[in-house]
């Protein structure tokens, strides 16, 4: 992952950053890191800036460039975990086919990844959830993603 | 020369008590807030039911 795989992105608070995606037309993202109670796990919340300042993590831009909006993701993801490293960070998509997105893009990039973080999952037993270390080649539905830097 | 009593020898000069100064240049405590509560309230359910890997 290089400079010009992702925008440059601001930090706006100590666990807030944005960015301009500059596809079709400049939309505002956000991407925001919250405690969530358990252990060392942090939230990590992304979403669209509406124009009245409203947060969107539901919406489909069709803004032609992907691969960037999620390339600065991860960069900021790798920036505020170098800060952090202790921190885990856990994300789920906001729909499914959102979730199926994400895992197809950790399982494209896993080689990368792997050099830098352990990626585990979270599937579905029972009634509940299980955490299971995170197999390109398997093809299960994942419920969410816990991704933490190698100490 | 009338001989100086000690009573009016030069007393030392009291300074005057400035009142300290606090400018707040930047919040140090940040809010509670969240900009994606629903994501939050979803992942601590889903992480509450959560058997983990050993650490």
């Amino acid at each position: 992952m290089n400079e010009n795989s992702h925008y440059p992105f601001n930090q706006v608070r100590s666990n807030r950053y944005t960015f301009i995606s500059t596809g079709k037309r400049p939309i505002e993202k956000v991407v925001e890191f919250k405690f969530t109670g358990w252990g060392k796990i942090i939230n990590m919340g992304f979403g669209d800036v509406r124009p009245d300042g409203t947060i969107d993590d539901k919406a489909i831009s069709n803004n032609g460039d992907l691969v960037m909006v999620l390339g600065t993701t991860i960069a900021i993801l790798k920036e505020f975990t170098s800060k952090f490293p202790d921190a885990e960070i856990f994300f789920i998509g906001s729909t499914q086919i959102r979730t199926r997105l994400y895992a197809r893009i950790i399982r494209n990039y896993s080689r990368e990844f792997a050099r830098e973080f352990i990626i585990s999952v979270l599937i579905k037993e029972g009634e509940g959830f299980v955490e299971i270390p995170f197999e390109a080649k398997t093809q299960i539905p994942y419920i969410g993603f816990l991704i933490r830097r190698i100490s | 020369m009338p001989a100086i009593r000690k009573n009016n020898a030069k007393k030392p000069t009291r300074k005057k008590r400035i009142p300290p100064v606090v400018v707040v240049t930047h919040t140090v405590v940040e809010s509670d807030e969240t900009l994606f509560p629903q994501k939050l309230e979803m992942a601590k359910d889903i992480l509450s039911k959560t058997k983990f890997l050993p650490r």
